[in-house]
């Protein structure tokens, strides 16, 4: 499903943030990526969705090589990722309603399909009574929600999540971590960083420990150790 | 899937702007201010345009003729003014007339009447006034006037010498003031664009993390710079509207005024005849500034990674 091979990324400065890095990460897997701040956890991540492109090596998502992407062709790989941040990202502007209908809008669904959509993901992420309410009325937790809606919405196959918890306090962050299995069973591959070691070594599934942009350990029933 | 894009870039575009709150109203505010600027230098400039058409008519021309000037020689004399083609028209004015005009005119100053009685019945001479298309293209009238003038038949014509100078230099003045009005309105223009960009840029700037969202979940950059194009046109055509809404009484009730001071008893039939094309180029106008406002302060902020 997504191939590194001999991955690096460069900054102008002189920083490098990966270093060749090789990876394979198999359809329907949970993977988790630990490592500390600056490891290069989230610039690994932002290379999957092509926020940010490697100064050498290939990527591959879905068997379609990456380096040979167009800027205009951007918006079409997104669509078929769905990426869950740190600091959720919703539009303030728009309700919780229309923040999920959202991508589907960008992407040109029919409006009957999308009126469809919407209140089924909000209701799998059990928030069908704030709908019409604006994200600054919202917990964390609850946004995060909203997060995790607008990015499993399109169906996609591949399911990225930065930091998902970590500006959530223990409870709200079980709540997202069990969403997130919950969509994994479904069949979307998950791919996530955290620093929350007490999930990682709960949830038992395959982890990846980034030191200083090296793949420092990968283990299929990880623990977090660093 | 253009028509549902379409209508999505709509509807969005006029929730964000009824959601917009204070930058709403403050873009709508400066979009108001430029365009009355630049209305109230199209008008200035227009009213000097015409006042200066009216003073150039008013530059008429009055050749007396001699005390033994005889009928046919003053046929004579007019059908030579009428050939030529720089003469709009021609206007006699017998001697009799000129008295009672004299008399109408002076009626509450005795002394002056006193005056004309003293100088002997017939002491104002008939006269042919001259009217022209253009005072400053006066054809061969000057070499007309001089024929007559040596056959005895006419006297000096009253356009020449001082009150030429003067009728000369006020077409002059109006001339340059209505190119210094252009070119101030062209000024105004440009800094009020200036100044509204810079608003819709800020309140983009505000926003330029709803972009960065947008580009993230996938949405293409013209669906994303639709919904902003489209809150551009919303602010330049509300400003149009209140700008109208402001300046038309405005110059209503200033009218009667400012058309005395111009010396134009009509400028709002010109107003009015042109009112529909006037409305329309400010709405082109405003809707305009503010699409390409939106277009260009967005751009910067949709270079993808």
């Amino acid at each position: 499903m997504i191939y590194f091979e001999k991955v690096t990324r460069e900054y102008p400065n002189g920083t490098t943030a990966l270093k060749d890095i090789n990876l394979h990460i198999k359809p329907k897997e949970f993977v988790t990526i630990v490592g500390t701040s600056g490891a290069g956890k989230s610039t690994l991540l932002k290379c999957i969705y092509m926020d940010d492109k490697p100064t050498h090596g290939k990527i591959f998502v879905g068997g379609v090589d990456l380096t040979n992407l167009k800027k205009s062709d951007i918006p079409y790989l997104r669509r078929k990722i769905g990426v869950v941040f740190q600091d959720y990202k919703l539009l303030p502007q728009k309700t919780i309603y229309e923040n999920a209908a959202f991508a589907l809008e960008a992407a040109g669904m029919p409006t009957k399909e999308i009126k469809n959509r919407v209140p089924k993901i909000l209701q799998l992420v059990g928030l069908s009574s704030k709908a019409e309410s604006f994200p600054n009325e919202l917990s964390g937790g609850e946004q995060q929600r909203v997060g995790i809606a607008r990015a499993v919405i399109g169906q996609p196959k591949i399911l990225i999540a930065d930091e998902p918890t970590g500006n959530l306090d223990p409870k709200n962050a079980w709540e997202i971590i069990e969403l997130l299995l919950k969509i994994n069973q479904y069949g979307t591959t998950v791919v996530m960083t955290t620093h929350n070691r007490e999930i990682v070594n709960a949830i038992k599934k395959r982890v990846i420990t980034i030191n200083q942009g090296r793949v420092a350990k990968d283990q299929e029933i990880g623990r977090y150790a660093i | 899937m253009f028509f549902v894009d379409l209508s999505r870039i709509v509807r969005s575009g006029l929730r964000s702007f009824a959601r917009n709150g204070w930058l709403t109203v403050a873009a709508i505010g400066m979009m108001v201010i430029t365009l009355m600027i630049i209305s109230f230098f199209a008008i200035l400039s227009l009213l000097i345009a015409e006042g200066s058409d009216i003073v150039k008519k008013k530059a008429d021309m009055s050749i007396y003729f001699k005390a033994t000037v005889t009928s046919e020689q003053i046929v004579q004399f007019e059908d030579a003014l009428k050939n030529d083609s720089s003469v709009f028209k021609i206007t006699f004015t017998s001697s009799e007339k000129a008295i009672a005009d004299y008399r109408e005119m002076y009626k509450f100053r005795p002394k002056l009447l006193e005056a004309l009685e003293n100088s002997g019945s017939n002491s104002l001479p008939s006269s042919v006034q001259v009217d022209f298309y253009d005072p400053e293209k006066q054809g061969n009238i000057a070499s007309v006037i001089d024929e007559f003038k040596t056959k005895n038949i006419v006297d000096h014509p009253s356009y020449e010498g001082q009150k030429k100078a003067v009728v000369d230099k006020i077409v002059k003045v109006a001339g340059i003031t209505k190119k210094a009005g252009w070119v101030l309105a062209s000024v105004f223009a440009g800094i009020s664009l200036i100044i509204i960009f810079n608003t819709v840029r800020l309140a983009i700037f505000a926003r330029r993390e709803e972009i960065e969202i947008m580009q993230l979940v996938g949405a293409t950059n013209w669906f994303i710079r639709g919904p902003f194009v489209f809150e551009g046109a919303i602010y330049g055509f509300i400003g149009t509207i209140v700008s109208i809404a402001i300046t038309y009484p405005l110059f209503s009730l200033s009218g009667t005024s400012i058309s005395q001071f111009f010396g134009i008893s009509n400028i709002f039939n010109f107003l009015r005849l042109n009112l529909w094309s006037v409305i329309l180029a400010e709405f082109l106008l405003g809707t305009l500034i503010g699409i390409l406002s939106s277009f260009f302060a967005i751009r910067k902020y949709l270079r993808l990674a």
